[in-house]
């Protein structure tokens, strides 16, 4: 059974995600601040932390950013409709994924299941990722769509190269451009857009649909995993 | 004022002219008569001369009818008490002339420099009066002294806007604002009288300063005074006057604009409160809803069928739904109603936000058609991600509440002449008549186009392509409504490298 630690202060919160966590056969902690956090966490480690950024006790950015530290199951963070900010500086923290409040148990669920599934997955990448007509092959870099080679530039590569080091997973404008272009070159948003464009009109059989590459308004882009 | 060096000339001139005039009528003339002559002359200096030099030419004109004309003659002495009779009364009549023409002359020059003084304060009036705002006018006096006065002017103006800013703010003509010291000014705010050069208080400093009022006051004009300067009592208190006049109008001006926030306070109050009662009625629709259904699912779920349940789930699953879209409506209007809104803007392509925000409202109305159609390559936009995304999302919201059973929605973007067009067309009654316009104009439950919270709706997409620099526009299709947002774009340069 998945033991999962909800970090939450809302009550009515925390009990239905817990309620619906159990009915999935996962197995729920609560714990209302980042205090009791700590210390649930350091008495069992938990295989995935869901984290509300609006703790009582501490700011969940830097807590997360502490975490981090010692813990390496994922992280999920609820954040509210007026922390868009929070929410993007959570996951350049180190969180792996963000639910905005309010949502439902159907999103909650799905995206709690794809992390634990990752997260098992994690340590030994198989060697070919496979996401619906896309094959990559990470030792011999190669990328086929329906078996059929796709050429890429340089840096498209190491963008789509970034984006599958991580399937599933929201990366962030600025964590993207860190990786690609270079850490001086976080606030060249265009950059990103441009080839994000050019890949999708590689890959995507709509660009404005996309099927693999996902656009996270405002916060990044993630490969679609499944 | 000192006499110059001709007054003095002159007064020895009249003397001996009227001595000339009475040697030609000496022999026929009594002593009476020439002493008539000498009085003409006093009566004229007196009249002409300042009064030392008159009083020097009545003197002049005594000795010289002793000395030449008065027994014995080319003597001072005097035998006759006729003689001394008629040179005291030359004498005193002499000195009550020269006295009272100096009064009067005084007056005279004293009513003048009234006038004057006068003139000037109803010119500066004039001036301020011409201004507009509190920094105009100090503007506006410091160039009117500078003009009229002539000393370099600074007008110190009391602070209560900004907490942070320093408690005085000094606006000054010609010189720097270093030279003038606001320590001063604070000090004759402080005390309410005039201070430096040529006052009880502080008179060793290279400046006069005088406060707008004795109490209380606005602010304080400065004067730099130069080394050698002394004032008198009567200019400095019409500098103290003047600078009244400058205080009593920037007060007036003060007083004038802070009416007028307060008026604007209060319409923009108005304007909030009537939000708030249309807000809170949208807000109990639902919420009637929610609780009706809840509290039935609670106390009579043995007697629902299992399809019934479900319905009644599923109504407040919706219900709650539409909720949370009017608290994000509710947020950004909060937001982008302040006077300076923030906006996150940053380079973004329109095709992304469609893209998300099509993948997103497919979800939230799974019965709909939502179709998706975005000319490739589009030029990127300047704008917040999220909040045209919520655009996107309330017209589509609003077009799929007015579209019956089988709703088809059509969301388009495409090039449009200098940016970017993003269209939302729904195939549903139309607007049957309803002013387009009248559709973004305010947030109010409009006639029978408005279900739940699609007035709100409206209002923020209106006031957020409006901070966008972009128009929104409905218009009535057959059959249908679209509604298209037409954005201004930029090229950029392409990236660096590939």
């Amino acid at each position: 059974m998945s033991d999962i630690l909800v970090v939450e202060d809302d009550a009515s919160i925390a009990q239905f995600v817990a309620a619906s966590l159990s009915a999935a056969g996962m197995q729920p902690r609560i714990c209302t601040t980042a205090r009791d956090a700590e210390r649930e966490i350091a008495r069992r480690a938990p295989q995935l932390v869901i984290l509300d950024l609006g703790l009582p006790d501490e700011d969940g950015v830097s807590f997360i950013a502490r975490l981090r530290k010692t813990l390496a199951a994922p992280v999920l963070v609820l954040s509210a409709r007026t922390h868009e900010a929070g929410k993007i500086a959570a996951l350049d923290a180190g969180a792996d994924d963000y639910l905005t409040k309010p949502f439902g148990v159907g999103e909650l669920l799905a995206r709690v299941r794809a992390m634990l599934r990752r997260a098992k997955a994690a340590p030994q990448p198989a060697r070919v990722l496979r996401i619906g007509d896309i094959a990559f092959d990470r030792e011999s870099r190669e990328l086929t769509l329906r078996g059929e080679p796709v050429h890429l530039t340089p840096i498209e590569f190491k963008l789509f190269e970034r984006l599958a080091r991580d399937p599933g997973k929201v990366l962030t404008h600025r964590q993207l451009l860190a990786d690609v272009w270079g850490s001086e070159q976080v606030d060249q948003l265009h950059y990103l857009r441009i080839y994000m464009a050019h890949l999708r009109a590689k890959l995507e059989d709509n660009p404005a649909e996309p099927r693999y590459l996902a656009t996270e308004l405002g916060v990044g882009y993630r490969l679609a995993d499944e | 004022m000192k006499a110059g060096p001709w007054q003095w000339l002159l007064a020895l001139v009249a003397a001996t002219l009227a001595t000339l005039v009475c040697w030609w009528l000496d022999a026929r003339m009594s002593i009476a008569g020439l002493a008539m002559v000498y009085l003409v002359a006093v009566a004229a200096t007196a009249v002409m001369l300042d009064r030392a030099p008159g009083i020097f030419a009545a003197l002049l004109c005594v000795s010289a009818l002793n000395f030449f004309f008065v027994p014995p003659r080319f003597t001072f002495e005097v035998h006759s008490p006729e003689y001394v009779w008629t040179l005291a009364v030359l004498l005193g009549v002499s000195m009550l002339l020269n006295t009272m023409i100096a009064t009067l002359k005084s007056r005279q020059a004293r009513a003048e420099h009234a006038q004057l003084r006068s003139a000037q304060l109803h010119e500066l009036s004039e001036t301020l009066a011409q201004a507009a705002g509190a920094q105009d006018m100090a503007v506006c006096a410091v160039q009117w002294f500078e003009r009229e006065v002539g000393h370099s002017t600074a007008v110190f103006l009391r602070n209560d806007s900004a907490v942070g800013d320093p408690a005085l703010r000094c606006v000054t003509g010609n010189a720097q604002a270093s030279a003038f010291q606001p320590s001063a000014a604070q000090w004759a705010m402080d005390h309410g009288r005039r201070m430096g050069r040529g006052c009880d208080d502080w008179p060793d400093l290279p400046l006069w300063c005088a406060p707008f009022a004795v109490r209380d006051a606005g602010g304080a004009m400065q004067f730099l005074l130069p080394p050698q300067h002394r004032s008198s009592e009567g200019e400095q208190q019409h500098w103290a006057a003047l600078a009244r006049q400058v205080g009593l109008a920037i007060d007036r001006e003060r007083a004038a604009g802070a009416a007028r926030t307060a008026q604007e306070s209060a319409r923009a109050e108005a304007a909030r409160n009537t939000l708030l009662a249309s807000l809170s009625h949208d807000l109990r629709t639902p919420l009637a809803g929610i609780l009706g259904t809840a509290s039935t699912l609670r106390s009579q779920s043995d007697a629902l069928s299992p399809a019934q349940r479900e319905q009644l789930l599923a109504n407040i699953e919706n219900e709650t739904r539409d909720l949370a879209a009017m608290a994000d409506n509710v947020l950004q209007l909060a937001r982008l109603s302040q006077p300076h809104a923030q906006l996150r803007k940053q380079w973004e392509s329109v095709e992304e936000v469609l893209g998300a925000a099509a993948s997103r409202l497919r979800k939230r109305w799974p019965d709909a058609r939502i179709q998706l159609r975005v000319t490739p390559s589009l030029p990127p936009i300047y704008a917040e991600a999220a909040l045209l995304a919520q655009v996107v999302a309330n017209l589509v919201d609003n077009a799929v509440r007015h579209s019956g059973d089988e709703p088809r929605i059509e969301l388009a973007a495409g090039r449009s002449r200098g940016g970017v067009f993003i269209a939302v067309r729904d195939h549903g009654p139309g607007l049957k008549g309803v002013d387009p316009q009248a559709l973004f104009e305010r947030y109010q439950q409009g006639a029978q186009r408005d279900s739940g919270a699609a007035g709100l709706g409206l209002a923020i997409c209106k006031l957020v392509i409006d901070a966008h620099d972009g128009r929104i526009e409905a218009r009535s299709c057959e059959p249908g409504v679209e509604f298209r947002i037409d954005l201004p774009a930029q090229e950029l340069e392409p990236a660096a490298s590939t």
